[in-house]
């Protein structure tokens, strides 16, 4: 504990000087931008800045490109709440309710809940990675393809339930989503599955392309013709109306801690933690809440626990790379390719061998997540004004930002094609009360599932049994298990409560 | 008609500037751009970066490094052998330049036709590295092994079609033996199940794995190259005890076909200078590689390559089908 506290206390040290807390603030800076734009996102920043990082020291270098990697998860709320346009995967939940917030006026305290849910969990995020780091990082090696499947089973299950309308129209966004997702490369043959000869689809349909469409185009479609000309009216917006009530407040608290727990615990899935921890704490608040048709109409529940899950989830897949050299995201091999360049290889000596540079870069997690809270409440304020623009400026000029967001993905214009052609199914299938967040799940973990499997299945040469032998799998399975059979004991409670009134 | 004026003269000025500058006097005249084929954050994208500013110093012109990923590599690679060869547009060649062809029937860049090359930048060969558990401190052991638990073991590669893949293939032809792969999507899931003990053994590049190496969860049984790694000399070579058990994995820099003589020479000469920088050695000598082979010697390496790839794929069958 000692040890602990001495090198945290070293490493608070080191971030705090000037050098570490400017660096800091413009790695923040530019990450929230870049999770609240459309399109670019947190990974090609960190390779765009990589180079400039050369010229500084290793540890302030690495400072600026986590606070890029972390503060994207802030921004990515901002244009879901504002706009309902989720700057990445994970933010995707937040539109649910966060956008129906706004539209009541109360984009100032979704975006002041967010902020703080964020904070709340990044931090308790960050003492369990000072704490637990090597132990977590053991447990998360005792995962296995055979796990990941069943806590991605486990995820896409709750997020057929998180549309307010029918769980039947929300499973057909998730199949659909999957469905979508099989577009692409097989992970063990090689082969390219429904590309058509098209080369940009080797790597399967763009997430960003598809949410794009999905949220975006369709949205501003169905906005089309609407009699309304702007969100909020600019004389509306006062500190006062920025502060939630006493009510709201309480409500978040208990979300905001089961969110940071999920989050914290599904961190290091690779490649989906911050997503599925999102999902699946938003799945969980409205499982648990009094009145759950309240989701979807702008419950402020909705709001904190994802943001705390996927905050929690950010600072937790620091570990396994931290600890084992293991990247979990796409983005953390770039953090970890930086890494290795300065000379610093993560991994189990990186903690004993590079301890200031360990706790350095621990304490300025701390600090930028402190950074992002105090730079983020005085913009609430902007950003809520931006929704008093008309309609008839706001919106081309977002369709614009979205189109030049998703092809500065690739370089490529069929990526924008995607978009308008998916937005354009996606405002049908909307109008008709599907919900888009539930397909953009499906298309993300889909594919991911389908290698977790038959990665399991190879290792253990077809035998389904391996789900059972193993302890972890095997209590995923009953968790599934207990998840499926109450789905069902309420559906056929509400049947029967339903029909009750006809008998006298 | 006040504000057409200033607007015609606004018009006039952009269209002043439109005009390309015409490249007159030596090479360069203005700035290069290297294509990396692949997302940022790559292996070739590192590469890239890592001479980036010493390159542009010795030019005296900036290199922009622009990705252009997509198709496995082949999207950017085609745009570079489709654009005009007069040294400002340049790609970095990976061993996928060399694996591609040899697996998948659809690759469509011929690349010893469609472009020049310039200079490697990385070079490194792979180790063979088993989990700690496993019971074989040298080759002939795990070969004994293999042979004695034939479809137990599992060897995992970062992607099917991928230089590690066809390797494994060959160790699997030299020794004979029977075994599982497993493939992945990059190497990091892959190295995580290795140390986990999911995957048994692997062929990876020295960076993926110097670092597992050293804190004993993982370890190295040969690197398959005929010499041997600086920072890790104790590895043994396994070309002693398998013949012909050699891969070289590299990031290198390539013009588009046609381009002068003089260009290539002179940006090969900047590279040269760039590498043996003491910065860009000790990176270097970090990932167990080395770099700054030139122009002729860098075309006979992948000719080399392409032709040892091409004779594994067709004899273990392996092709990477599109439909």
């Amino acid at each position: 504990m000692m040890d602990i506290a001495s090198g945290f206390m070293q490493g608070l040290a080191t971030a705090m000087t000037g050098e570490a807390l400017l660096f800091c603030l413009i790695g923040v800076t530019i990450g929230t931008l870049v999770g609240a734009l459309p399109g670019i996102g947190a990974m090609a920043t960190i390779s765009i800045v990589l180079p400039v990082t050369f010229t500084l020291k290793p540890l302030i270098g690495l400072i600026m490109l986590a606070g890029i990697f972390y503060g994207a998860q802030y921004g990515g709320s901002i244009a879901s709440i504002l706009l309902s346009i989720p700057g990445m995967a994970s933010s995707a939940v937040t539109c649910l309710d966060g956008y129906p917030m706004a539209r009541q006026g109360k984009a100032g305290v979704a975006l002041l809940v967010t902020s703080v849910s964020s904070f709340v969990g990044g931090t308790v995020s960050i003492l369990l990675l000072m704490l637990l780091a090597p132990t977590l990082a053991e447990f998360a090696l005792r995962f296995s393809s055979v796990e990941y499947f069943l806590v991605m089973f486990l995820g896409l299950m709750g997020s057929a339930t998180i549309s307010s309308g029918s769980p039947v129209k929300g499973l057909t966004m998730v199949v659909l989503g999957v469905a979508l997702g099989t577009v692409g490369t097989d992970v063990n043959s090689g082969i390219f599955r429904f590309t058509f000869g098209t080369l940009q689809l080797q790597n399967g349909f763009g997430f960003i392309a598809v949410a794009m469409g999905l949220f975006g185009v369709a949205e501003i479609l169905s906005n089309v013709g609407k009699p309304f000309a702007m969100l909020v009216s600019a004389k509306s917006i006062t500190v006062r109306s920025m502060l939630p009530s006493r009510q709201e407040a309480r409500a978040c608290v208990m979300p905001t801690v089961r969110g940071t727990g999920l989050g914290a615990l599904f961190g290091f899935i690779p490649g989906a933690g911050s997503t599925i921890s999102s999902y699946m704490s938003y799945a969980l608040e409205k499982r648990l809440a009094k009145d759950p048709s309240r989701f979807g109409q702008g419950a402020v529940e909705g709001v904190a626990a994802p943001e705390a899950a996927n905050n929690a989830a950010v600072q937790t897949s620091f570990i396994p790379m931290l600890s084992l050299g293991i990247p979990t995201d796409p983005t953390l091999a770039i953090l970890m390719a930086a890494m290795i360049v300065h000379g610093i290889n993560p991994g189990p000596q990186f903690i004993t061998e590079h301890a200031p540079v360990f706790w350095g870069l621990v304490a300025s997690f701390w600090v930028g997540n402190v950074l992002l809270l105090i730079l983020n409440i005085p913009f609430i304020g902007l950003w809520v004004r931006l929704l008093s623009v008309p309609y008839k400026f706001l919106y081309p000029a977002v369709l614009f930002f979205v189109a030049i967001g998703v092809y500065s993905i690739n370089n490529d214009p069929f990526d924008v094609y995607v978009a308008g052609l998916i937005g354009l199914g996606g405002y049908l299938l909307v109008g008709h009360g599907y919900p888009p967040a539930a397909l953009l799940i499906g298309l993300v973990i889909g594919p991911m599932m389908e290698e977790h499997l038959k990665r399991a299945m190879l290792m253990s040469r077809g035998s389904f049994s391996i789900f059972l032998e193993r302890p972890i799998s095997a209590v995923l399975l009953a968790v599934i298990g207990l998840v499926a059979a109450s789905t069902v004991v309420r559906l056929y409670r509400g049947r029967s409560r339903l029909a009750a009134p006809a008998n006298p | 008609m006040k504000r057409i004026v200033p607007a015609l003269m606004l018009c006039a000025a952009t269209l002043v500037t439109a005009f390309p500058a015409a490249a007159q006097g030596s090479y360069p005249s203005r700035p290069i751009k290297w294509i990396v084929p692949y997302p940022p954050g790559g292996g070739a994208s590192v590469a890239a970066r890592l001479v980036q500013e010493e390159v542009s110093a010795q030019l005296g012109q900036p290199i922009i490094i622009e990705n252009r990923p997509g198709a496995a590599g082949a999207i950017g690679t085609m745009e570079v052998s489709r654009a005009k060869p007069d040294g400002y547009t340049m790609v970095i060649l990976t061993t996928t330049n060399v694996v591609a062809p040899a697996v998948n029937p659809n690759w469509p860049s011929d690349t010893m036709k469609e472009f020049v090359p310039v200079a490697t930048l990385i070079e490194n060969s792979s180790i063979l590295t088993v989990n700690a558990s496993i019971p074989a401190k040298t080759v002939p052991e795990l070969v004994a092994l293999l042979k004695a638990n034939p479809g137990k073991y599992n060897f995992g590669n970062a992607g099917v079609g991928g230089v590690n893949h066809l390797t494994t293939e060959l160790f699997k032809r030299l020794t004979q033996t029977e075994f599982t792969q497993m493939p992945y999507n990059g190497t990091g899931p892959m190295v995580g199940d290795l140390l986990a003990g999911n995957v048994h053994a692997t062929f990876e590049s020295p960076e993926a794995v110097m670092s597992h190496i050293r804190s004993g969860r993982i370890r190295a049984l040969g690197v398959a190259s005929t010499t041997r790694i600086p920072t890790a000399p104790d590895i043994p070579l396994l070309p002693e005890t398998l013949p012909g058990m050699v891969n070289v994995s590299f990031s290198g820099l390539a013009a588009p076909a046609g381009t002068p003589r003089a260009v290539v020479d002179k940006m090969a000469a900047a590279v040269a200078a760039a590498v043996k920088s003491p910065a860009v050695q000790q990176r270097l000598r970090d990932m167990g590689s080395t770099g700054g082979r030139l122009t002729d010697d860098f075309g006979r390496l992948m000719q080399t390559e392409i032709d040892k790839w091409k004779a594994v794929a067709s004899e273990s069958k392996i092709v990477v089908k599109p439909q």
